[in-house]
């Protein structure tokens, strides 16, 4: 499983939705996923690729870290993976 | 029931669309609805149930096709839910036979207004005094010195003890129980519950040498204002001197419950399992999920909001939404989870860089 898929499959995870029914460009809102449905699905990613994801529970869109798309989110993992191994 | 379309969205105070003349004998969802069935499709999302059912007239979004969606006729609904409490009001259907059961007993001291329905076997005390138009349902018990404003709907089952006074139009659920005793008691001296308290994070404390608790009575009953709506099995406690208070508008969920000597402000709402301590005061318009705690003597204010299972153990300043336990400031409360969450790789990591 890719990095792209494992962040879907978690997603599809909270969103009790199968994979497959998940496309990029829908939000989280599209899948019904709620404010603290989000939290748990960003603790699920740090969780499965060990980042930290800077996340701002109370103001997304100040956190630096996409979240209005599934396909945003996947990017947004890429890059802090990518990053991590840099550091590393 | 039957009405027209046009009277529903009258009584709706509502805007309707297409043949206003149509009979309506019920409401259904989009789906199971019948051709004398207004549909219930308050949103998009409901527009292709639309299509299954045989419905000619709906309930509908404000800017829907409904001519698109093979309606004859249509009542725009700009607040879903709102229509809906309106609607449901209009379709209830209550029972149309007000009179006093032989079964009931009814104290002979007691005043009973005009158009007052008393089910069988309820118990009506004495001095008790039941406002016009008000339904005592069967087997409710309403105890000496109760008095309740005009329209109550007291269902089956319930119990409002001595002394308990209503504003117009309450509601009780079967099974609530309005002024029964507070939980009261008190040692010869000081117990080991209040050193522990005293001495917060002590956490030993001696036995008592007189263990007896001696009961503090409840003389104080309980006030409810206008339009207070209390849920089945809810209990309110009697105060100990004063009443126990709830505002007007404030509504009781199921299986809450609220200690003696709590003052519990105008529209409040206090969802199921909510369970108050004695002598708490909630301030106006403050919202309470569903398993809320809250520890006996605090002050929260006004348009509070506490989440879901919160258990609040100090004040809470008016307009705060507050989570958890102890219940902090939900953001707060969200920081604080994302530490918790991320503290197990904290720890490998830091287990993994002793190693190294």
């Amino acid at each position: 499983m890719d990095l792209r898929e494992k962040v879907i499959a978690i997603i599809a995870d909270q969103a009790m939705l199968e994979p497959a029914d998940v496309t990029p460009e829908q939000s989280p809102a599209d899948l019904g996923i709620d404010s603290l449905g989000l939290v748990e699905s960003i603790f699920a990613i740090e969780e499965a690729f060990d980042i930290s994801v800077p996340f701002n529970a109370n103001a997304p869109e100040e956190s630096g870290f996409d979240i209005s798309s599934v396909g945003a989110i996947v990017a947004a993992v890429e890059r802090l993976v990518q990053d991590r191994h840099a550091a590393a | 029931m039957n009405y027209t379309l046009q009277q529903i969205a009258e009584a709706l105070g509502a805007e309707w669309k297409g043949d206003g003349s149509l009979r309506i004998t019920g409401a259904a969802e989009p789906g199971m609805a019948g051709a004398d069935d207004l549909a219930l499709a308050m949103s998009p999302r409901y527009a292709e149930a639309l299509q299954q059912g045989s419905a000619r007239a709906a309930l509908v979004w404000p800017d829907a096709d409904w001519q698109a969606m093979g309606l004859a006729g249509a009542v725009i609904a700009p607040r879903g839910r709102l229509a809906m409490a309106r609607l449901t009001q209009l379709l209830d259907p209550m029972p149309a036979d007000p009179g006093i059961h032989p079964s009931a007993v009814i104290d002979p001291s007691a005043e009973i207004g005009a158009d007052v329905h008393v089910g069988p076997l309820a118990v009506i005390g004495a001095g008790a005094v039941i406002g016009a138009g008000s339904r005592i349902e069967a087997q409710a018990s309403i105890g000496p010195g109760v008095r309740l404003g005009e329209g109550a709907l007291i269902h089956s089952g319930a119990r409002l003890g001595r002394n308990v006074v209503a504003g117009a139009r309450l509601i009780v659920q079967p099974n609530a129980v309005i002024g029964g005793d507070g939980f009261s008691f008190v040692t010869e001296a000081e117990s080991h519950v209040e050193s522990a308290r005293a001495e917060l994070g002590q956490g030993s404390v001696s036995a008592d040498a007189d263990p007896t608790w001696h009961r503090i009575h409840s003389l104080g009953a309980v006030s409810l204002g206008d339009d207070v709506e209390i849920g089945a099995c809810a209990t309110i406690d009697a105060g100990t001197i004063r009443p126990t208070r709830i505002g007007n508008g404030s509504k009781i969920d199921n299986l809450v419950q609220v200690g003696h000597n709590c003052v519990i402000g105008d529209h409040c709402l206090l969802c199921g399992h909510v369970g108050l301590a004695g002598s708490v005061t909630i301030g106006d318009r403050s919202v309470l999920g569903g398993k809320v705690g809250v520890s006996d003597n605090l002050v929260i204010g006004a348009d509070v909001v506490l989440t879901g299972g919160s258990i609040v153990l100090s004040n809470v300043p008016a307009g705060r939404v507050m989570m958890g336990y102890p219940a902090t400031k939900i953001d707060t409360q969200v920081e604080s989870y994302k530490a918790l969450r991320r503290l197990p790789r904290l720890m490998r990591d830091l287990a993994a860089s002793r190693k190294g």
